[in-house]
């Protein structure tokens, strides 16, 4: 594709998109307009909480390690176990704005908003539905979840981003040519972090389930530890390292055990995978002091989307195995769901468990509530897909809902935007002990 | 966006017949095929989502001046650049303020070793002997030279006084220890702490 070429098909998907919406606007009843402009204002009001006081505080807080500006000054950082890939992308808000927190944040933050992007688009493919894609945008723009990582230079926001990319690029890949953009973009995001390795999961499960592409084509997926490996080698040269290959190998597998190390040792802030879907020890993980009042930036989702996201992603599989374990059980499945939707909800949910199994099998005492961002992309997705269908037969349950989202989220919106709060008013938002700093 | 995916369900199937319903019938929610094919697609939007998306923040950030809100913090914090920075001290920081490490920076080095060794038995010019500071701002970071700059040769203030310097950064300590008082214990830096030299040092009248 020439750069022409894609500027004009922009252009063009920009103009059919538009003209899309105002057909679209014209064929929503009158319950899925008022619905339509809640999920506007959700997704507008996410990005500007996204984005305001993205500066303050001027300090790190939590892990907002220095890693990126480490890769900026040439000087060893064989602190961190992680690939490289997150710091190197990092720099660039460095690069910027300068060595300040907002050149910190700066890169964090865009992935921040382009998670509302993606997950539109892995919605739109994966559910073939507008509707839902909508939704999905609203939702993740609209949870704290996502809003308290977008304002925080952690890599995982990045990891979250690069992970639905390579899954949206497995289910649009018709020949091996996708599947090899698919593997480089895999490879990417495991170089950000190892755990992305486990998005083969769900990749391997859409092409075994679509079969838009020959089974074999997963073989380029082999293609992800060969970019993993080269992206290695330049971040180390980035950081004045040695790195030949050897090298290379010699610093993975020594950053491998050191992270595997972790695991050995307490801290109170860990949580086991089980609590995480149960919203049991979110972390504050930005949290600054304004003498009388102090700033929060709290990991509690949006309570309307938290629950019934876990328990979809957990109860569909299961209601779907049920229903083809007995003859008699068989027809009820279809009557509510497509062949094309149950896809959708078994390659979601196989992305759910894959992308928490590193932590239940391996990750001992290392395992922290921010490991469930991905996972919850994943499933909050699904409830988009859900939603979306429920809303053709109760379009008036599904504005309940929004609504009712909006109002918890106002709630929530100071523990996650940062906004001065004295301590009892804090503690009346992040309510149980454990989500307290 | 483009789309290629092929919907399960084929728009060209014939549609059931509508039941009567008082609310306008949503239109069926199924993709149509895209006019932007290619599976390349997927790779170059995320390139180009990426560039968008930064463009359009760091234009927002840069119109409003927002980066130059927190810019004081960052002039000069990088390798090779220099800054001017701000400290207070007392005459007996001069005992009180040591560090212990092995690493070496252009020659400069900590006073003790990171066994707490003294580095040099001889003892070690002030022009390479790091010490560490804090600017008034609240930054920590490690500088060689201070107290022998031309501006502080003489007879110090009693008091709590300012001084101001010239800082080439010349690059960042991330293991080491840090110490505020002669007699008191060496603790360890959490994260990675400026090293530099400082020039030009002046008692601002």
């Amino acid at each position: 594709m020439t750069p022409a070429k894609m500027v004009r098909g922009v252009v063009e998907t920009g103009r059919a998109a538009w003209q899309d919406a105002v057909d679209r606007w014209g064929g929503l009843g009158r319950i899925q307009r008022a619905t339509s402009c809640l999920l506007a204002f959700m997704i507008v009001g996410g990005v500007l909480l996204r984005i305001q006081g993205i500066g303050y505080p001027p300090r790190n807080t939590f892990d907002e390690l220095p890693t990126a500006q480490h890769m900026l000054l040439g000087v060893p950082d064989l602190q961190d176990f992680h690939p490289p890939m997150g710091k190197l992308l990092g720099t660039i808000g460095l690069l910027l704005f300068g060595y300040n927190s907002v050149g910190r944040r700066f890169m964090y933050l865009c992935f921040g908003l382009q998670t509302i992007i993606v997950g539109f688009w892995l919605a739109r493919q994966i559910f073939a539905s507008r509707r839902a894609a909508w939704l999905a945008a609203a939702f993740m723009a609209a949870d704290g979840f996502f809003i308290a990582h977008s304002r925080t230079a952690f890599i995982d926001i990045m990891l979250v981003c690069f992970i639905m990319w390579s899954l949206l690029a497995v289910i649009e890949a018709r020949t091996w040519r996708g599947m090899a953009v698919a593997g480089i973009l895999i490879g990417i995001a495991t170089s950000i972090k190892w755990s992305a390795a486990q998005t083969l999961v769900p990749a391997i499960l859409v092409v075994l389930l679509y079969r838009r592409v020959p089974w074999y084509t997963i073989f380029w997926f082999g293609l992800s530890p060969i970019v993993h490996f080269f992206i290695w080698m330049l971040g180390l040269h980035l950081m004045g390292h040695d790195s030949s290959p050897t090298d290379v190998v010699n610093v993975i597998f020594s950053s491998m055990h050191s992270l595997h190390d972790l695991g050995r040792y307490d801290n109170p802030l860990a949580s086991a995978w089980y609590t995480w879907p149960l919203l049991y020890h979110p972390i504050v993980v930005k949290l600054a002091s304004l003498g009388t009042t102090s700033t929060y930036a709290s990991s509690v989702g949006n309570l309307v989307f938290w629950f019934p996201a876990a328990l979809l992603v957990v109860g569909l599989p299961v209601v779907r195995g049920l229903t083809a374990w007995r003859a008699s059980w068989r027809r009820y499945w279809p009557i509510f769901f497509d062949a094309s939707f149950t896809k959708a909800v078994l390659v979601l949910a196989s992305g759910w468990v894959a992308l928490q199994f590193l932590f239940i099998i391996s990750m001992g005492k290392h395992s922290f509530f921010y490991h469930y961002l991905t996972p919850y992309a994943f499933a909050i997705i699904l409830l988009a897909g859900v939603v979306a269908k429920l809303e053709r037969r109760w379009p008036r349950a599904v504005l309940v809902f929004v609504s009712l989202s909006i109002l918890v989220a106002l709630y929530f919106v100071p523990v996650w935007g940062e906004f001065p709060l004295t301590l009892a008013q804090a503690n009346r938002r992040l309510i149980f002990l454990p989500w307290r700093p | 966006m483009a789309s290629s995916s092929v919907p399960e369900t084929s728009p060209a199937a014939p549609a059931p017949a509508a039941p009567p319903n008082p609310e306008p019938v949503p239109q069926p929610d199924v993709l149509p095929p895209s006019k932007v094919t290619g599976e390349f697609n997927v790779l170059c939007y995320t390139l180009l989502c990426v560039f968008m998306v930064t463009f359009v923040v760091w234009a927002i950030f840069s119109w409003t001046g927002y980066g130059q809100r927190y810019a004081p913090h960052a002039d000069g914090w990088y390798k090779g650049g220099t800054r001017s920075i701000e400290v207070t001290l007392v005459r007996e920081d001069l005992q009180n303020l040591s560090c212990a490490s092995d690493a070496v920076f252009e020659g400069m080095h900590c006073a003790f070793r990171a066994n707490q060794q003294p580095f040099d038995a001889q003892g070690t010019e002030d022009r390479v002997l790091l010490r560490p500071y804090y600017t008034v701002d609240q930054v920590l970071f490690l500088g060689a030279g201070l107290w022998g700059s031309p501006g502080l040769t003489g007879q110090l203030p009693k008091e709590r006084f300012s001084v101001v310097c010239n800082y080439r950064m010349v690059g960042s300590l991330k293991s080491g220890s840090l110490r505020w008082q002669t007699n008191g214990q060496f603790a360890p830096i959490k994260d990675a702490v400026p090293v530099g030299l400082l020039t030009e040092c002046v008692i601002p009248q």
